[in-house]
């Protein structure tokens, strides 16, 4: 069953009659026995309007940004349905594709802005934005002394729980020693710039900006757990005396970041004028923390975190195509003081967000006068981990995860650091499913290679391979058993393999094959049918390797 | 000139790896036709059976003191030194002899440099943002376009001619960033084949090589349409990049079984003449090298270019440790190269040498320096100012005329880093420009400018 809204624009929310599959659009359809599944009561207005786009009858103020370049230009907005959200809110928020089951205990009877607010308070949304940020900072225990990176990956983990605003994040991210001890010299202003403002530091400001940084310094160090490492320290040195100008910065207004040598006349530098972060009074750190606190005053800060996150949610540049959505977001930050999290929500609850993504558009339109993106719901490519987990997860093969903080697990005399990796028998890493991830662009090391969402020839191939993998050791308890559809071994009528190939893309991806898929599986079935070597078994398993590559279950 | 000596590894002397190269250069005969474009009056030597080996110094590399290397010391810090004899630019002293592997010194006098390479000629500034300058040696254009490759293979007559068995695609090899822009699929311009690297190529094993049943086939495409079909023309390109995906798959399976791409793992699957044990013994056991050796096996199997990206040079601090490492890798695999090249054949007899340009591009290269050649963080940066804006690109290969060859071409002041007087400046889309020409593309399409033919 399937409901589409049509707001229109100015006044009317049009239910769509129709409650079965699109048998012309090949829309994928709500579940079994659902009276009703569209996205009833989720439109964003509230009464009637009597001008288009007026904005008081907006709950949603992306929505009434948006309005006058999508009702205004007489685009007409369809919500999606059900399934089609279900899915994108699993895979936004929490990481994976939802089965069948968990669409129908998560998704089914709950209204979107519950659903939305339950998975907001679920581990697995901060585990997702924990990994955002890991990247962002170039996490990884090689370069990085373990217990910071724990740290500031605990930090990010308040962010999402709301127990951190945004600017107060920022004032202390941006010299926490996961970060100092990730980078340096100018770099630490060109990395800090990146992670708060959206973009590079340009020469001049890496000049100008570091002696705000000038006090921290990194020295070789060995840990039990980690025999080459580095860890940071304040060398009061590098501004004493005459090189107190050093760490002088007159960019940002006349800041000066320094820390007096408490033994003035000791220029060892490994002495007492070298302090161990343990060594720091709160008053000094009050000083450190100057370069994150003008950061979050900048102009850029508000806007680049809303651009960040409309792209994490719309896969477009919203910002930059609809700067007057990126700038009700930028009003609501200040408002919030930087709560992310009332950032998500309004993101997630807009309208952009839950238009359905599919879309009638010619297929002979020159690229310049393709339609904009936001006529239509979000189309966006699984990550790598994402599409690995859940491929796994309907399989029920346990290949783990990867350590989204420690690429590489670094370990001492006394073995390795701590770790979220699946262990081996000798208590080692087991880096099975982090090195499938690679291969598609997840579980990055962030020294050489950065996540990327790779299609192309040898993602086609990585993914076969994982696909055969997967499928051949699915679990009986798992959602998609192939060997467990087969009841008669020899049975290829025509009924029997176009049920089980309907019982494994329903189980996959909730609804029904598309009727614009319909001709495809009969020739498939067809061809089976005439190949000696394909029996039921065989289609089985290969038509769980299809589902699981094809485009309907990657893009979303 | 120190004695190249063989290692322990491989059972193929180096020596014997030199000979082989030398017998298969003067073996060789190409016979390019002129190509003469529309505009301007450029002589380039067309062949569809030419190939472009591109290594893409990713992140903005510090050329000067590797390939323009007689500059004042705030721009070359580390110095120069003589190379083989027949080299006229000036050697960055920064390569290492280390009489185990090829060293560029033994075959700088092949290289020929290009010490002008300027995104923006005749404007009053350079380029320094990492996302202009990318897209400018990417595609040609400030605000990006078609990448070369996907330009070469949309428009390569190996490609557009009808071929019983196509010839592999152009080949990005590289997970860098900047590197993608070479890929930017758009218009007629189709994408290449994108490998992040050798080793990421060879853990995933293709279970037979994508081996699929037809009727699997015919549901999987059956999915994958209905899903192109319903969506908006911006989502369908994207989408169509996976259906491409898969289409080449099937269409270049028996490649991939090939075991001869396993160039680590396959030491005696031979091909065209070199073994891959012979190959690695050329090229040298790190990341770079197996990359190369890949990408020569697929212009073994047709590829027109393969682009070879290489990070690691973005060094605005930390530089002197990174630099080194950097260049002594690169001009180690370049040394390999150089034999690798003349000793590999074609099934028509003609070497890989004969019928290859090898080039390396950057985005740009490095300035902001104090005199000690560094900024405050001991690194460098690039603001678009002469240091960064004028680069040194190497060129090496058969196709670049014997006379050019050892010699520098758009020499700098030492001291401002502008050209000299009188010195050409090279615009970095013309060689952009060249590299279609070379491979018999008409670029006047594509570009403005005519191509470069200093080269030839």
């Amino acid at each position: 069953m399937l409901s589409i809204l049509l707001i229109a624009c100015g006044n009317d929310v049009t239910p769509n009659a129709d409650a079965t599959s699109d048998a012309t659009s090949g829309a994928s359809t709500g579940p079994t026995g659902d009276p009703d599944a569209g996205m009833t009561g989720m439109t964003g207005m509230t009464g009637t309007m009597s001008l288009p786009c007026d904005e008081t009858a907006f709950t949603n103020r992306i929505d009434a940004a948006a309005c006058p370049e999508i009702q205004g230009r007489d685009a007409p907005v369809v919500l999606a349905g059900k399934i089609e959200l279900c899915r994108r809110l699993h895979i936004d928020l929490l990481g994976f594709s939802p089965s069948a089951i968990e669409f129908e205990e998560n998704c089914k009877w709950k209204a979107p802005e519950d659903l939305i607010d339950e998975f907001m308070m679920r581990p697995e949304y901060v585990r997702v934005n924990q990994r955002e940020w890991a990247d962002v900072f170039r996490m990884t225990s090689a370069l990085t002394f373990y217990p910071y990176i724990a740290d500031l990956d605990a930090l990010v983990g308040q962010l999402y729980t709301g127990d951190m605003t945004i600017d107060e994040f920022a004032g202390l991210a941006a010299t926490h020693p996961g970060f100092t001890g990730r980078f340096d010299g100018v770099d630490l202003v060109g990395y800090a710039f990146q992670a708060f403002l959206g973009r590079d530091a340009i020469p001049s400001e890496r000049l100008a900006l570091e002696p705000l940084w000038h006090l921290w310094e990194r020295r070789a160090a060995t840990d039990p757990f980690a025999a080459a490492t580095f860890q940071v320290v304040i060398n009061t040195l590098r501004c004493h005396g005459v090189d107190e100008i050093d760490c002088h910065s007159d960019f940002w207004g006349d800041e000066s970041v320094v820390i007096p040598a408490p033994v003035p006349d000791n220029l060892d530098p490994n002495g007492p004028n070298v302090l161990q972060l343990e060594q720091l009074a709160d008053v000094d750190w009050l000083k450190l923390r100057k370069p994150g606190l003008l950061i979050a005053e900048q102009a850029a800060f508000h806007e680049s975190y809303v651009d960040r996150r409309l792209r994490r949610y719309l896969g477009y540049d919203a910002g930059a195509a609809l700067p007057t959505v990126r700038q009700a977001l930028v009003d609501l930050m200040e408002e919030t003081h930087g709560d992310p999290l009332s950032l998500d929500r309004e993101i997630v609850t807009s309208v952009l967000y839950r238009m359905s993504n599919l879309h009638d558009e010619p297929g002979d339109v020159a690229e310049e006068d393709w339609d904009p993106p936001y006529w239509h719901g979000p189309v966006k490519q699984m990550d790598g981990e994402d599409w690995l987990a859940s491929a796994a997860r309907l399989t029920g093969v346990d290949i783990g995860r990867c350590d989204h903080r420690y690429p590489v697990v670094q370990s001492g005399a006394s073995g390795f650091h701590p770790n979220d990796y699946p262990k081996k028998g000798d208590n080692s890493p087991n880096y099975g499913f982090r090195d499938k991830s690679q291969l598609l662009g997840g579980c990055p090391d962030h020294v050489n290679t950065f996540r990327e969402l790779r299609t192309g020839l040898i993602a086609a191939l990585t993914q076969s391979t994982i696909t055969d993998d997967l499928c051949a050791a699915a679990d009986a308890g798992a959602p998609i058993f192939p060997a467990g559809l087969v009841v008669d071994p020899n049975d290829k009528s025509v009924e029997t393999l176009g049920r089980v190939a309907r019982f494994i893309y329903s189980a996959a991806l909730v609804g029904e094959i598309p009727r614009g898929a319909d001709s495809a599986l009969a020739d498939a079935v067809d061809l089976c049918r005439d190949d000696v070597t394909c029996l039921p078994a065989v289609f089985s398993a290969e038509t769980c390797r299809a589902v699981l590559k094809s485009a309907d279950f990657l893009f979303y | 000139m120190s004695i190249i000596h063989k290692t322990s590894r491989h059972t193929t002397s180096r020596r014997s790896l030199l000979k082989l190269g030398g017998m298969a250069l003067a073996a060789g005969i190409a016979a390019p036709h002129l190509w003469i474009p529309r505009v301007g009056h450029a002589k380039i030597p067309a062949s569809k059976k030419h190939h472009v080996l591109i290594y893409f110094l990713d992140g903005g590399a510090r050329s000067v003191p590797m390939f323009n290397a007689g500059v004042g010391s705030q721009w070359n810090p580390l110095g120069a030194q003589a190379g083989s004899p027949g080299t006229e630019w000036a050697v960055g002293k920064v390569f290492v002899d280390d009489l185990v592997n090829p060293s560029l010194l033994h075959m700088s006098h092949e290289i020929c440099v290009l010490g002008t390479c300027d995104h923006t000629p005749g404007e009053p500034v350079g380029v320094g943002d990492h996302a202009v300058a990318r897209n400018f040696v990417g595609s040609g254009f400030p605000g990006g376009g078609a990448g070369l490759l996907s330009l070469i293979h949309g428009h390569h007559k190996s490609y557009t001619e009808p071929s019983l068995s196509p010839p592999f695609p152009p080949v990005l090899l590289g997970a860098g960033d900047g590197t993608q822009y070479f890929g930017v699929p758009k218009g007629g311009a189709l994408a290449p084949v994108k490998i992040p690297s050798y080793s990421e190529f060879a853990a995933q094993k293709g279970n037979d090589a994508g081996g699929q049943p037809e009727f699997a086939r015919a549901l999987e495409d059956g999915l994958d349409h209905n899903t192109v079909a319903i969506r908006s023309a911006r989502d369908r390109f994207r989408i169509d990049q996976l259906r491409n995906g898969k289409a080449a798959v099937q269409t270049y399976r028996d490649i991939f079984l090939d075991p001869v791409l396993a160039v680590a793992g396959a030491p005696a699957a031979t091909m065209h003449g070199l073994s891959n044990a012979e190959l690695a013994t050329m090229l040298g056991p790190d990341l770079l090298s197996f990359n190369t050796a890949l990408a020569l096996r697929f212009i073994g199997f047709g590829s027109a270019a393969v682009v070879v990206g290489d990070t690691g040079w973005d060094t605005h601090s930390g530089e002197s440790a990174m630099f080194a490492a950097s260049a002594n890798r690169l001009g180690r695999t370049f040394a390999g190269l150089s034999l690798a090249l003349k000793a590999l054949k074609f099934p028509d007899n003609t070497s890989y040498w004969d019928n290859t340009l090898v080039l390396t591009i950057s985005e740009f290269g490095r300035d902001n320096l104090m005199p000690s050649g560094y900024n405050s963080g001991g690194g460098s940066d690039h603001t678009g100012g002469p240091g960064s804006r004028y680069q040194a690109y190497a060129c090496f290969g058969g196709l670049v005329d014997a006379a050019k060859r050892g010699k520098l071409f758009g020499a700098t002041d030492s001291v401002t880093m502008e050209p000299k007087p009188g010195e050409p400046v090279f615009s970095t889309r013309s060689i952009l420009a060249m590299v279609l020409g070379l491979l018999d593309i008409d670029p006047t399409p594509h570009f403005p400018e005519p191509p470069l033919d200093i080269l030839f």
